[in-house]
């Protein structure tokens, strides 16, 4: 039981190692020992960067006494002389992971000791890894061969996973081994084995996490009526201890770091490897990070049709992937490292000697697998060799980086656990071998624990292989060929401190002979290097993968000179005429306007020049689910929170000309997640993405997707039927009323939120994400986009509103609009629909191409919008569409992709039209900009160039000689390398609508 | 100048009955089409030409310039001044007819159960009665090539024309051809919405192993002078081994692409087409000196792979023409059968990225019928071909201009509205639009 371990556990570390086994009862006699040891002779790294030459190391009862010169040895000290040997203080991995082999880290979910605590089954941050820990004694010695003494081992399992146990590796009862029961509180973005729907995506899990800190600050100040919670209270109780946060992805580091600001928390965050990636979040929230170093293996690129499924990005990755430790040092971050995914010592040390090829000095390194780790998780007794510390240390023969290292001893607690069995005698070196009446020449090379052996007679060379297992030796000799072998078999003894050998040896015809071998000359050093004895990294791009910008693009000031200008205005459209764009904005339209010399001019003539498109339904650019499909009500989840920076989409959809987007959440569930509007900045990260003044948005859903009419495994999910939708919309709305009223008196929305918010422990109501923005819609502060099918289901929602109090800002699909033109037109709500689109479901079978142009002759506000990352490249298409069906004029089918969409996302003063003041979002076409021959040539975002065709040509050519460049390097270093199989990364999903996603990770 | 009496009529006759326009009777008329531009689907124009049909076919195309005719010797004469006149558009490739609505799998008839079914045939569950059918004309598609998906050989296409009572009347030619998936040697891992890695197809060879041997069986049964024991799906493939069939082998990975045309090599296919062929333009030197044409899948698509040029899917046709390769169109993916009607602005979109118009009008008309081995009947503007074309005023392969103001399949003028024109209408009317 945890509780007995709770008592137990605080006397074993407050009385020390030996002291501890008191408690133990004995099966004999006692066997208390001096436990004195003395290194001497060795160069012991005391702390990262305090290094000892020829200095002793005492260590007693588990602890350091003394390291330096001159240290005086008592007489219960065991000495042991190092010759020169290195001593350095154990590793910390405090992203470790015990499990003995075929066990995988999946949470035993029929664990009696699981409790019943939060209703979410991901949520579990009472549980103490402590309480089921077991160690093999094989994935001992992989640490321990490591480096590592000490490992921060937690369950993976879920999104609030409980504490991790650091426990040590020494040899021993288990109950000696715990050095911090509870040394940090570990979450992760990964619902793991959990059974619940919800969360079903990653922005789900992040509302889960907000939400469930927001309750354990309420439930910490609201002590009255209540239910006991386990969960939240172990929250609170852990609240002193560090929290290390799983993101799962670069991109999700800030998203974590996001939350630790919330909370006024401090994350201490595990990432992938790709962290340079997003150096300048790092560089503003300055997380402290734990760094993977399992660097990539080099793929097979032999095959060069077969080299195509691997991306640009990948390839970089590799090349790059070594520098991430260098490069978050050089840029002041914080980090430690982690062996997490290495799976043996050889491949930990390999990875460990690439950072240092990088350019890592093998101080910092050692910081951060020692001081670094130890500090993070309060262990001042932990992570250096100095007097009091633990005497958790290895030896090795070379020093941390030299390419022949090897770990030969670990020590824990002051006991070896650990013997490599590293002779210290080199026996590398040339010898005379008399055997029998043989003479002939032994040369012993290559590496110190395996040494290559050759031998030379007057016939030629002759293969050998030898052992050695310590002063014994035993070599066979072939000294015929493979043809006509005849085999020596030596077998003998070092004397003379290597000097010479001597033994006897069975001869081809099986008698005995006797055999000596003579030193004649020590091995040459240094051995010639096989490797290079540095990295060189590539170029990194924004975003750093095919088509990224080298740097970022600059506003500037520029004149479109003598070109068709579509307005999307009251203006219309203007022939021949200047288009000056300055900081960002349209500075001035007209025809011969007087322009200073000094401005660059771009020759308009025989282009088009348009607004920049808004597309207000896309589901581009969207990480790790679209859908939070797990609950009928969602409105806590935010697709802000889960903006993609890095999809290839951004560049394709800035090709066709689109420049601002609505990401939506996906229609899974009758009231969705709240939307992102973004403009598509290739290369700027999530935040910088945001349209920074566009009010709150929120998707709705009606129709087969929300009663999942379509969905495989539809469950039991209330609503199935457009009935139950009704009812949906119609509890949430009145549940949000009653929370908005409180306890108390109406409050204006900024009182409440000063009164909720999470500096505010006084609150006395429990903070509700979800229904904190559904009273932001019935208090006009988000705006809805409903997708919408049938007008049925159209009206209802119109009356629902109506009776409840809240405004419908858009219909999206609204393939029946034209059905209910005049109804949404009396209400003000936009249309946003497709041009053409039908017969993909029941719920389509009346939708026609005439609809948006009836929805306009009706005085609705119409949008024509792709909800589809292939419709997104060609919107102008579909807006000439609207020309070909309804007969609508040029013109105002333009605005349905451009000014119309602006106003549905109530950013028409910024963006849509071309209007001096207004953002310079342009696009210039080669061609009339609605006809099927036009091309975007040039896509700007307020000044910003970010899309151009020309460029693009050249980029194709820079992706296609990268990859050669890479490939090229890849086959160099995979010839002593093994080679990966081809595995390629997670490709962007394209999401549209329908979308449901059951699972966002395994 | 009969016809512009009649069309009024129609609409109203329509309006009180049908949703669906009903198809045209037999024509018995000569009928002169003067004064248009004349898209033979050669790669040829006519500037002004006068286009002469008589009951199901062309019987002349004559240069109004220099060619004299009586305007009495007709029963109708269409004006057709300023107008553009194509060979009625083929998709290959298509469900049209066989699924009504996607989401609804009982009205799906594409995909039969079990691995190798080449005798089982798309034209007996055409559905010429589909509503999606009419939206599709009215852009100047008036041809399909019905064909199965699904399982190893997924079984046999038919060309349809798309105005008829029923399937047997559609059919212009029936099992013309045999559709192979061939084994794809990765598999995008997870499921569509959250893709995981690529992976390699590790039974790929093993699954090559069964397409050979089920071929080689098919091919000596097709040899054997008497048959005792008669095997459906052997006989369904006999005439890929006398040139009278077309093996269809959908494959996209240049490698894939390069074993399906080992395997035609090796098993003697006389005729062969690759579809989808998304990495065609890498292997184009294969493909023509084997005579292989490619039916590309839908322009209006992604780039396969992130570092894929943006615009490679537009710029294929082009690439492909440039190499020689001879290429037709399918509009194959999500809502393949709705936006069949969009096909025209799909290759459209391929004219911008460099293809020359006429070889697009070729891909089209031509090329579809050559590949069906119907070169002499139908898919041009030429004498003894089947009168299947439109009028439309502007280019048809721009939204701005495809406006279709006349079809005719095998002489018969067909309606060009649809159940959508008649929803449009009745709102017109609800709200008093003019």
């Amino acid at each position: 039981m945890r509780i007995n371990l709770f008592l137990v556990l605080p006397l074993v570390i407050c009385s020390g190692f030996c002291l501890a086994q008191q408690t133990f009862p004995v099966n004999g006699v006692h066997d208390e020992r001096p436990d004195v040891f003395a290194f001497t002779n060795a160069r012991i790294t005391v702390a990262p960067g305090e290094t000892i030459h020829n200095g002793t190391l005492l260590v007693r009862d588990g602890k350091v006494v003394a390291a330096g010169q001159n240290i005086a040895i008592p007489q219960a000290a065991v000495v042991k002389d190092m010759h020169g040997q290195y001593i350095y203080p154990s590793f910390i991995d405090l992203y470790g992971f015990l499990g003995a082999p075929g066990k995988n880290d999946k949470h035993d979910k029929s664990s009696p000791l699981m409790k019943p605590s939060h209703w979410n089954p991901a949520i579990h941050p009472e549980h103490a890894a402590v309480d089921h820990l077991e160690i093999s004694d094989k994935e001992r010695e992989e640490w321990l061969k490591s480096g590592f003494a000490l490992v921060n081992h937690h369950h993976r399992d879920g999104i609030m996973r409980g504490t991790s146990v650091l426990v040590g590796m020494g040899k021993g009862p288990l109950q000696e081994q715990v050095f911090i029961p509870e040394a940090a509180l570990h979450c992760s973005f990964s619902k793991g084995s959990s059974k619940e729907r919800y969360p079903s995506s990653l922005m789900g899990a992040i509302a889960l996490v907000r939400q469930t800190l927001y309750d354990a600050r309420w439930y910490a100040n609201n002590t009255g009526a209540k239910d006991e919670n386990l969960a939240l209270e172990a929250i609170n109780e852990h609240q002193k201890l560090p929290i290390i946060f799983e993101a799962g992805d670069h991109l999700s580091i800030p998203r974590a770091q996001a939350i630790a600001e919330e909370f006024g928390l401090s994350f201490i965050i595990k990432g992938n490897g790709k962290e340079y990636r997003v150096m300048r979040e790092l560089l503003s929230s300055r997380p402290t990070l734990i760094l993977p170093l399992d660097f990539p293996q080099p793929y097979d690129v032999k095959d060069p049709y077969e080299a195509m499924e691997i991306s640009l990005s990948d390839l970089k990755h590799w090349e790059n992937a070594p520098f991430n430790p260098l490069w978050m040092e050089q840029a002041g971050v914080d980090f430690v490292l982690t062996k997490d995914t290495l799976k043996n010592a050889e491949v930990f040390w390999k990875k460990f000697q690439q950072a240092l090829l990088a350019g890592l000095s093998a101080q910092d390194a050692l910081e951060a697998l020692t001081v670094r780790p130890a500090a993070l998780v309060n262990a001042p007794q932990l992570g250096t060799l100095k007097p009091g510390q633990w005497a958790n240390f290895f030896i090795s023969s070379e020093s941390l980086g030299n390419p022949d290292f090897t770990l030969t001893e670990h020590w824990v607690k002051g006991q070896q656990a650990y013997n490599g069995h590293f002779e210290t005698l080199d026996i590398r070196g040339n010898y005379d071998v008399v055997l029998g009446g043989h003479a002939l020449k032994l040369k012993v090379s290559g590496k110190r624990p395996k040494p290559h052996v050759e031998a030379t007679d007057l016939h030629g060379k002759h293969k050998a292989t030898l052992k050695r297992q310590g002063e014994l030796l035993s070599i066979a000799l072939n000294l015929g060929d493979s043809l006509h072998p005849q085999f020596y078999l030596l077998s003998g003894k070092i004397s003379l401190k290597g000097a010479a050998w001597d033994g006897n040896a069975k001869n081809p015809e099986g008698q005995w002979v006797p055999w000596t071998a003579i030193k004649t000359r020590e091995p040459l050093e240094p051995e010639k290097q096989t490797r290079p004895d540095s990295l060189e990294p590539g170029p990194v791009w924004f975003p750093d993968m095919a088509y990224g910008f080298d740097t970022l693009p600059t506003s500037k000031t520029f004149v479109i000179t003598n070109t068709t200008l579509w307005t999307c205005a009251d203006t219309g459209t203007l022939e021949r005429v200047d288009l000056w764009v300055e900081n960002g904005k349209i500075k001035r339209i007209g025809q011969d306007i007087l322009i200073p010399e000094n401005i660059p001019r771009i020759n308009g003539s025989g282009k088009h020049v348009t607004p920049g498109l808004v597309d207000e339904h896309s589901h581009i650019a969207i990480s790790r689910g679209v859908n939070e499909s797990g609950q009928a009500v969602t409105s806590e989840v935010r697709i802000g929170d889960v903006i993609n920076p890095e999809d290839i989409n951004i560049y394709r959809q800035l090709a066709g000309g689109v420049t601002t987007a609505q990401l939506l959440h996906g229609s899974a569930n009758p009231i969705g997640g709240q939307s992102a509007i973004v403009k598509l900045r290739w290369g700027s990260n999530a935040e910088e993405m945001k349209v920074k003044d566009a009010g709150g948005f929120i998707k709705f859903a009606l129709g087969e997707n929300v009663k999942r009419g379509n969905s495989r495994n539809h469950g039991n999910r209330f609503p199935i039927t457009r009935m139950g939708v009704e009812q949906t919309f119609a509890d949430a709305f009145i549940r949000a009323k009653e929370y908005q009223h409180g306890n108390g008196p109406v409050l204006t929305p900024a009182s409440r939120r000063k009164k909720e918010g999470p500096g505010n422990e006084a609150a006395r109501q429990r903070k509700d994400l979800e229904l904190e923005a559904l009273v932001e819609i019935l208090e006009d502060e988000r705006d809805i986009t409903c997708h919408s099918y049938v007008q049925s289901e159209m009206n209802m929602l119109m009356h629902l509103a109506d009776s409840l109090g809240f405004r419908i800002r858009t219909f999206t699909h609204a393939l029946e609009g034209y059905k209910v033109a005049d109804k949404m037109q009396a209400r003000g709500i936009g249309g946003s629909t497709f041009s053409d689109w039908w017969a993909y479901k029941f719920e389509v079978k009346d939708a026609i191409p005439y609809n948006a142009a009836i929805m306009h002759n009706q005085g609705v506000t119409v949008a024509i919008n792709s909800d589809d990352a292939e419709m997104g490249r060609r919107l102008n298409q579909e807006a000439a569409k609207v020309v070909k069906y309804g007969g609508v004029s040029e013109e105002e089918s333009l605005k349905m992709i451009t000014v119309n969409p602006a106003k549905l996302l109530g950013l028409d003063h910024r963006i849509g039209s071309i209007e001096v003041g207004k953002d310079a979002d342009l696009v210039i076409w080669s061609d009339h900009p609605l006809g099927t021959h036009a091309i975007a040539e040039k896509t700007f975002i307020e000044g910003r160039l970010y899309y151009d065709r020309s460029r693009d040509k050249l980029l194709q050519e820079r992706v296609q000689q990268e990859r050669g460049r890479i490939f090229t390097k890849m086959l160099q270093e995979a010839k002593d390398r093994q080679k990966q199989k081809l595995k390629k990364k997670q490709e962007t999903p394209h999401y549209h609508c329908d979308t449901i996603l059951e699972e966002y990770m395994p | 100048m009969k016809c512009f009496v009649l069309i009024p009529f129609v609409f109203l006759t329509a309006l009180a009955t049908a949703q669906v326009p009903w198809p045209a009777p037999e024509n018995h008329q000569k009928i002169l089409i003067r004064y248009g531009t004349a898209h033979i689907g050669n790669g040829t124009v006519v500037q002004n030409a006068y286009i002469i049909i008589e009951g199901r076919e062309i019987s002349q195309v004559l240069d109004a310039n220099k060619a004299r005719i009586n305007t009495q010797d007709f029963d109708t004469i269409i004006e057709a001044e300023g107008k553009h006149i194509y060979p009625g558009f083929t998709v290959m490739d298509s469900r049209l007819g066989l699924t009504e609505i996607d989401a609804i799998r009982a009205t799906h008839d594409f995909e039969e159960t079990g691995k190798f079914n080449p005798n089982v045939r798309g034209i007996t569950a055409y559905n010429a009665e589909s509503k999606i059918i009419p939206t599709v004309r009215m852009n100047g598609v008036l041809m399909a090539q019905i064909a199965p998906v699904g399982g190893r050989v997924s079984g046999s296409s038919s060309l349809v024309q798309l105005d008829a009572w029923n399937w047997e009347d559609a059919a212009v030619k029936t099992d013309e051809g045999i559709f192979l998936n061939w084994p794809a040697h990765y598999r995008q891992e997870g499921w569509w919405a959250m893709m995981g890695g690529i992976k390699k197809e590790e039974k790929a060879l093993e699954e090559t192993d069964t397409v050979y041997a089920f071929f080689e069986q098919a091919k000596a049964y097709a040899q054997m002078n008497e048959v005792t024991v008669r095997n459906l799906r052997f006989e369904a493939m006999r005439g890929l081994f006398d040139g009278s069939q077309r093996l269809y082998i959908r494959a996209d990975r240049a490698r894939e692409i390069l074993q399906a045309v080992m395997f035609v090599k090796k098993l003697d296919i006389k005729k062969a087409a690759i579809v989808g062929g998304a990495e065609s333009y890498l292997v184009t030197n294969e493909l023509r000196e084997n005579n292989i044409p490619v039916i590309l899948h839908r322009i209006h698509s992604l780039p396969k792979r992130e570092d894929t040029p943006i615009d490679l899917p537009y710029r294929l046709p082009s690439m492909l023409h440039e190499a020689g390769v001879k290429f037709a169109f399918s509009t194959v993916g999500d809502m393949e059968v709705m936006t069949t009607r969009n096909l025209p602005f799909q290759v459209g979109t391929a004219i911008a990225y460099g293809l020359d118009p006429e070889v697009a009008i070729q891909a089209l008309t031509q090329v579809p019928a050559e590949i069906m081995g119907l070169s002499e009947t139908t898919g041009t503007l030429e004498p003894g071909r089947h009168a299947t074309f439109f009028l439309s005023e502007g280019d048809p392969l721009d939204i701005r201009s495809n406006e279709v103001t006349h079809a005719f399949i095998m002489g018969r003028e067909i309606h060009l509205w649809s159940h959508q024109e008649r929803l449009y209408e009745k709102y017109r009317a609800k709200y008093q639009m003019k």
